[in-house]
């Protein structure tokens, strides 16, 4: 006859025996795959170090310029085209600033490029044309030409 | 667990000597019965510590299997190692990459497995880059062990060389550097050899602790700023048919060097045509005569000496003879001026006045003090040690006055006008870049007083004076113009000239400061012929300034009645400046 404690012993003994197994697999198995991503790691890492180096050659300033002028209708940023919330006027005032540019608002009308370029692009060429403070008046003049649509920053209506 | 209680018959295999006596239990004395009793309880305390250690394995087995308690800490494999590159990054202050190691494969031969050499030449002079038939015929047949063929070779020639398949040669796997920006901060970062080992610029500075860490070596420079600084100042030198020229951005406060340009320049990625005089840095190997910029150290010696005010007289109408030299100035005047307008007229005879009244000693002190009588000191090997009179004779006080006599590097030129416009304290530079927030604390050379004075003279000679051509409105810009002629064999030659231009902005709180020299510019048209700091260094400094300050996210500033009457010299014949509204 098996006594109780002994079954139990035996059960335990079993179920240790097939747990321990169990785990012992389990682990090889992470081990395996730990390799594995370990060296995607290293791969990864490495591709990732030549796209940095690719990318800085890519992005040298002297390139990029180039290229925005060729494909943008971007200028650089001038010290005139400055301006912060406070300078801009409100959306429901009358038509206090602004004086007349011929061009920018033109410019923004016949462009059908994308938005917001245009209309710094049309504020720097009147900074170009004009004095210097020109150009802010002229971004003015141009957001005030696309107030049809609401701006990202028409949070500006609250003082 | 088993009863405690002994039952005799139960276990046959019980130990024979533990057999009790057939009379069963005796007296508690019997030597017998207290040996059963010691063994009984040794059997209980094994069987304890069984089970106990049991308990502890299985308790484990279900934490790890049915809890999965996370103990990432035992487990040291789960790290993935960091690549290892013998030579750290060295980046920009935005993280751009401007030095950096790849892996590259490295061809070599076994000339004595080579069974035909003068086919194995010309089958790799085909796929090999700048190599000769000829030669590699006659390297492959000399019977060597090792023999390189060609170092850092492109993935897509190592696969050429593959298909070959000819025993005998064999890739060596190697690093390279790599410098991505090109010759944009090729001075500053500099280059190292085929080994790796740093030759020049910070490459060099650095080469024990490139090679020891891992972690990028970060630099204060800015590669956008340093492209401005450079595009710029190739301007003036096309512009006025220079033959170099150099730009420097300074930090005021934190003295990290924003942009560091030499021209003309090199590739560092293509050593093998490069001429001395492209590697040769301006900024920092050269010395010069700076000229007139040198007037703001003299007038700021003065000023400190308490020798003069900016209402002072002098005498300028009369050119200097002293032993053969002659002082004399470019816009003669008919009656004395002021300090106000010796600096802003940049009159060389009232320099050298206004020098004497200090004293020879006196000013060799100051300069001293500026750190212009020793090599710049920053993190680059290419340092020259400046020149200057010995012994201090009365006419180098008079020469020096005005940037003559004395020859020193653009940088430190730059770093010791920033301590006369930063508040009068002189900030260590550095191209390092410093921890955010961290402002070295520096030493004071003059007083706050005399530092705002010679920021009014400086805004004065951008407003009124020979640097109008410098400023950008919105940005008060200060600045001083030298225009040295340059030493050619015997004396001075009138048309080799450097012209230089020490820009600060803004002038109310210097945020920065710019210096940029032409080397020997041309008078154009559009510049009435002149080839003076304030037609060539001064534009340069203008498109400089309205280019970064956009960039760096500097508002214009509106120059309020405060500031301008701050700012404003008057002087005898000028008149009262009215205030800006």
């Amino acid at each position: 006859m098996i006594r109780p404690a002994t079954l139990m012993s035996f059960a335990l003994a079993l179920g240790l025996g097939f747990g321990l197994f169990k785990v012992k697999y389990a682990v090889q198995g992470e081990e395996q795959q730990l390799v594995t991503i370990e060296d995607q790691i290293v791969t990864d890492r490495n591709a990732i170090h030549i796209l940095n180096a690719e990318w800085s050659q890519e992005t040298q300033p002297d390139k990029l310029g180039a290229m925005a002028e060729r494909h943008l209708a971007l200028a650089p940023i001038k010290p005139a085209n400055l301006g912060t919330y406070d300078t801009l006027p409100l959306r429901d005032a009358p038509q206090q600033t602004a004086p007349e540019v011929t061009g920018a608002p033109a410019a923004v009308a016949s462009a059908a490029g994308p938005k917001q370029p245009t209309l710094v692009a049309s504020a720097a060429e009147a900074a170009n044309s004009g004095d210097d403070g020109a150009g802010l008046d002229a971004m003015l003049t141009a957001i005030q030409a696309e107030a049809q649509e609401p701006l990202p920053g028409h949070g500006m209506k609250t003082p | 667990m088993r009863s405690p209680v002994l039952r005799s018959e139960d276990n046959l295999r019980r130990a024979v000597h533990f057999r009790p006596s057939a009379e069963g239990p005796g007296d508690a004395d019997h030597p017998l019965t207290r040996a059963l009793e010691m063994s009984r309880i040794r059997l209980v305390k094994a069987g304890a510590m069984f089970v106990i250690a049991f308990l502890v394995i299985s308790l484990r087995l279900i934490d790890v299997t049915v809890l999965e308690t996370n103990d990432s800490h035992l487990n040291p494999l789960a790290v993935a190692k960091p690549l290892e590159y013998s030579r750290a990054d060295i980046v920009d202050r935005n993280g751009k990459v401007l030095a950096t190691t790849l892996r590259t494969q490295s061809l070599f031969a076994d000339a004595r497995v080579i069974t035909d050499p003068q086919g194995t030449a010309t089958a790799l002079a085909r796929i090999l880059p700048d190599t000769n038939e000829t030669e590699l015929a006659a390297r492959l047949k000399s019977g060597k062990g090792f023999i390189w063929l060609h170092r850092h070779l492109t993935p897509d020639v190592v696969d050429a060389v593959n298909e070959l398949g000819i025993p005998g040669l064999d890739f060596q796997p190697e690093e390279q550097r790599v410098y991505p920006q090109g010759p944009l901060t090729a001075h500053v970062v500099g280059y190292s050899d085929l080994d790796n080992h740093g030759l020049a610029g910070i490459e060099r500075a650095f080469d024990a602790g490139l090679a020891a860490h891992a972690e990028p070596l970060q630099l204060s420079v800015d590669v956008r700023l340093q492209a401005i600084v450079k595009e710029e100042v190739q301007k003036a030198i096309y512009d006025f048919s220079a033959i170099g020229g150099t730009g420097i951005i300074m930090n005021c406060h934190t003295g990290e060097i924003l942009a560091m340009v030499s021209l003309p320049d090199f590739d560092p990625n293509d050593m093998s045509n490069i001429v001395p005089a492209t590697i040769f840095n301006r900024s920092t190997l050269g010395v010069y005569e700076m000229g007139s910029v040198f007037k703001i150290f003299n007038t700021a010696l003065a000023l400190e000496n308490k020798k003069a005010t900016l209402d002072s007289f002098f005498d300028v109408v009369h050119p200097i003879h002293i032993g053969r030299f002659t002082i004399h100035d470019y816009e003669p005047q008919s009656h004395p001026i002021t300090v106000a307008q010796i600096f802003m007229l940049s009159s060389n005879i009232g320099s050298a006045k206004m020098a004497l009244e200090s004293g020879g000693a006196a000013q060799e002190a100051f300069l001293g003090s500026l750190g212009l009588l020793r090599p710049a000191v920053i993190e680059l090997p290419e340092v020259a040690a400046p020149h200057y009179p010995n012994p201090w004779h009365d006419i180098s006080t008079m020469t020096v006055a005005f940037g003559h006599g004395i020859s020193v590097s653009p940088l430190q030129t730059l770093i010791a006008a920033n301590a006369i416009v930063n508040h009068g304290v002189m900030v260590p530079a550095t191209l390092v870049k410093r921890a955010d927030g961290y402002q070295p604390a520096g030493t004071r050379v003059i007083s706050e007083e005399t530092s705002f004075q010679l920021r009014r003279l400086l805004r004065l000679v951008v407003t009124d004076g020979t640097g109008k051509n410098a400023d950008v409105p919105g940005y008060l810009v200060g600045g001083k113009t030298g225009t040295a002629e340059k030493v050619t064999g015997h004396g001075y030659a009138k048309k080799a000239l450097l012209s230089s231009f020490i820009g600060v902005y803004p002038i109310n709180n210097p945020e920065y400061i710019t210096l940029v020299s032409v080397d020997e510019p041309h008078g154009t048209k559009k510049s009435y012929g002149f080839a003076t700091a304030g037609w060539t260094a001064a534009p340069a400094t203008q498109r400089i300034i309205a280019r970064m300050a956009p960039l760096l996210d500097q508002m214009p500033i509106t120059e309020t009645a405060d500031i301008h009457n701050a700012y404003t010299v008057d002087f005898p014949g000028k008149g009262k400046k009215i205030a800006a509204d």
